[in-house]
């Protein structure tokens, strides 16, 4: 117990007298749960700037103009004479979509005849782009099927089975869970599990460098094993304490100041947690024991969050990666954590619902377990004093 | 042997006596384009998962959720007549959207109403949410159409004119500016150039915070024969090929072996390439040499690295940002880069429209190092600077 005591206050003091560990343990957390939400504070849809060629002239194309400049999602811009005029102004970015209409639009409709609208849209700017080209689908698909109607009423059908028949299967498409469909409400929460890990990652990966450089590696241990499980144990919950501290200012107090959903209940969220904690301290500890320096862990270490955000699956799904990804993901703590926490925070989905995130948790505690010790017995397990 | 040659045999001799220092070099990069390539590699979405709420059990309503499962962008998973069992499935992460076809679906159609099918996509997981909200969209539409026809066709119309007619106007998507049917490639290239940027900083930051912090700054820069321009340019040489080697192997593998279309120039694309790397040097030195700290310029660069994709304007448009996240977003070279890349790959826009990205890029890579060499000789002359860490 003495050694676990001793472990568990040796670590917090070390976190918090060492300036590099404490600006990444304590500083980058906190400024981070700023400065990653930044861009998305002030999510808003705004109706996209569009441009429309009118090559009719009618008064029918003029009516379908009007309709897109009606929709709530499109504002016309500009009108162009001549097509290339408006590819010029899609390359320089001054609209994000744009509608065509054929010359003749007006007589092939009235002749039966088919006709083709053509849309598009800036499509490297891939959240606008849905929008845009809904709008314009939508604006245009009204007008066809208005014609319609007329066409079937003049075939003899009453107003209620032309309207009917022109479109007999309705579709009412709604978004759940993140029903605003923020794109900061999709991404900050799982940014923030993936901080967690990451800062951690390089905090405990500073220190056992630093130590590491400045002890040299143990070649006898100088305690009983007994003792230095303790005190490698208190080292682990004083990690695990001071990441429940920033999950709770995480996963409370942020979300809250940024109004993300929050439908967790504190009780399973605590529950979810406790695996995941000890699954970042030990996987961290584990990757730590490659770091030979001070600065190995952000050198080596900073570049692996782009790939375990996106082998999370929350951007891409899991399912269609290549199997051996999917493999690698499960080793990952944030995969099972943003799978989790967002199902337990932003979906409301209850413990049962994730078990298969936790037991991956606890599975990776297990399978850390013995490198985490490994390499930090590697580097204290001779040490006749804790280091200060 | 002075000058550049000495320096660069200095930094290869090094690089051969450490596992570590080559992987920080060259395999780390590698393996995480590989990661990002392989995650996406698919390109397209099949057999999204959705579970099927059939209130109605008739046979239209089978139909429709047959011709849900025969779409090839969805798979029906669990066909059930709980909307909250659909629902629990989404929760779980079993499907990624829910079909309701109601009660009466068959009977509303048959009288000739119109039966209304309501479903639910999950935006919390938005990217994929938003695939499957297309995907529905199309399968409904084009079910839809099928009811319709096979309506007229009851009703004696000749089969010609039911293809003609039941769509008057038809609106056709333009696939000039966006050669792809999804959001992948412009993600999937733009992480990679996020990446590139990281590993150029750190590795500048690393050949020079190294010297520095070792005490041996005094004998890199003899070695340079005392000049500071030979001894910085031996330096960057492999990190600079490292950085290049990763970039070109991920365009490849998407232009090559993925065949993505590269509509614009490669010359303009690489010269950017070549820039950006250049200037994320230039910017790790200046920060060294302001600080002389190899740990504090580490931490400086995961600051300004790490979160860079999401102030580019890479995913969520920069236009939209609040002003201060504007201003940093457009202060990123990042951001020069991909726009200049999206402008190459995806509209084919003629070389000449990127130039002023090109002339940003070559600018602040010459301020960048003109800023940077002096400081960074004034730091490697004083053997005292770098010691603290």
């Amino acid at each position: 117990m003495n050694g676990f005591l001793q472990g568990f206050g040796h670590t917090l003091r070390r976190v918090f007298t060492d300036s590099g560990a404490r600006l990444l343990l304590v500083g980058a957390v906190g400024v981070y749960s700023m400065f990653y939400p930044l861009p998305y504070l002030h999510e808003v849809v705004k109706s996209s700037p569009v441009g429309v060629v009118d090559l009719d002239g009618s008064s029918l194309s003029r009516q379908l103009v009007r309709w897109v400049g009606a929709h709530e999602n499109l504002q016309i811009v500009r009108r162009f004479a001549q097509p290339a005029e408006m590819e010029a102004a899609v390359a320089a970015g001054d609209i994000d979509g744009y509608l065509v209409i054929p010359a003749g639009f007006r007589a092939d409709v009235l002749r039966g005849r088919h006709t083709v609208v053509i849309y598009g849209g800036d499509a490297s700017r891939f959240l606008v782009f849905k929008q845009v080209l809904g709008g314009l689908a939508e604006a245009t698909g009204t007008l066809s099927a208005g014609i319609e109607v007329r066409r079937l009423m003049a075939a003899g059908m009453s107003q209620r089975q032309a309207l009917t028949a022109q479109g007999p299967v309705q579709l009412h498409l709604r978004p759940l869970f993140n029903t605003r469909e923020g794109y900061g409400s999709y991404l900050i929460p799982a940014a923030f599990v993936l901080i967690l890990q990451q800062t951690l990652l390089l905090g405990v990966g500073m220190i056992f460098g630093t130590d590491r450089a400045r002890l040299g590696a143990a070649k006898v241990a100088s305690h009983s094993t007994r003792r230095l499980v303790g005190r490698f144990a208190g080292g682990c919950l004083a990690y695990m304490t001071l990441y429940a501290a920033h999950a709770v200012f995480y996963f409370g107090f942020c979300f809250w100041l940024f109004d993300m959903p929050r439908n967790g209940d504190g009780l399973t969220l605590a529950l979810f947690s406790v695996p995941f904690l000890l699954a970042i301290t030990l996987f961290a500890q584990a990757l730590g024991g490659v770091c030979r320096q001070r600065e190995t862990s952000i050198q080596g270490l900073l570049v692996t969050s782009i790939p375990f955000l996106f082998l999370a699956g929350f951007a891409w799904p899991l399912d269609l990666m290549p199997l051996p990804l999917r493999w690698l993901a499960h080793l990952v703590p944030t995969t099972a954590g943003i799978q989790g926490f967002l199902r337990l925070n932003q979906m409301g989905a209850s413990l049962a619902e994730v078990t298969h995130w936790w037991w991956t948790l606890w599975a990776l505690c297990l399978l850390y377990a013995w490198p985490a010790w490994r390499s930090w017995r590697r580097i204290y397990g001779a040490q006749p004093a804790p280091p200060t | 042997m002075t000058g550049f040659r000495a320096v660069l045999r200095r930094e290869w001799d090094d690089l051969g006596g450490s596992t570590l220092a080559q992987m920080q070099l060259l395999w780390l990069p590698l393996v995480s384009l590989v990661l990002v390539w392989g995650v996406f590699m698919r390109g397209t979405a099949t057999d999204l998962p959705v579970v099927f709420v059939d209130q109605d059990h008739t046979s239209v309503s089978r139909l429709l959720g047959r011709a849900l499962d025969a779409a090839p962008g969805l798979a029906v998973r669990l066909r059930t007549d709980s909307l909250e069992a659909g629902r629990e499935a989404v929760r779980r992460g079993d499907a990624e959207g829910i079909v309701l076809v109601p009660r009466n679906f068959m009977r509303r159609l048959k009288r000739g109403e119109p039966g209304e099918v309501t479903a639910w996509f999950n935006a919390q997981f938005l990217l994929t949410g938003n695939l499957v909200s297309r995907e529905l969209q199309s399968a409904v539409l084009t079910f839809s159409a099928q009811v319709e026809a096979r309506a007229r066709l009851a009703r004696g119309e000749p089969r010609v004119a039911v293809a003609i007619n039941t769509q008057p106007i038809a609106a056709r998507r333009d696939t000039r500016h966006n050669p792809y049917l999804n959001y992948v490639p412009f993600l999937v290239a733009g992480l990679a150039a996020g990446m590139v940027q990281m590993f150029a900083m750190l590795g500048a930051v690393r050949v020079a915070g190294r010297e520095l912090r070792d005490g041996t700054a005094v004998d890199w820069l003899t070695a340079a024969g005392g000049r500071i321009v030979p001894a910085v340019a031996a330096k960057l040489v492999l990190p600079t090929l490292a950085c290049l080697t990763a970039e070109l192997a991920f365009l490849a593998g998407l232009h090559g072996w993925l065949g993505w279309p590269m509509p614009g120039s490669w010359t303009v694309l690489l010269g950017a390439v070549v820039l950006m790397v250049l200037v994320y040097e230039g910017l790790g030195l200046l920060v060294i040499g302001i600080t002389a700290n190899y740990r504090l310029a580490s931490s400086v660069t995961a600051f300004i690295t790490a979160p860079a994709l999401a102030f580019a304007g890479l995913t969520y448009p920069l236009g939209n940002m609040p002003g201060l996240a504007q201003v940093w977003g457009h202060a990123l070279p990042l951001s020069v880069f991909l726009r200049l890349q999206i402008e190459q790959t995806v509209r084919g826009a003629p070389a000449a429209e990127s130039w002023p990205e090109l002339a940003v890029l070559a600018a602040v890579t010459v301020g960048a190092f003109a800023c940077a060499l002096p400081l960074l000789a004034w730091r490697a002359r004083d053997p005292k600077s770098g010691r603290k860490q």
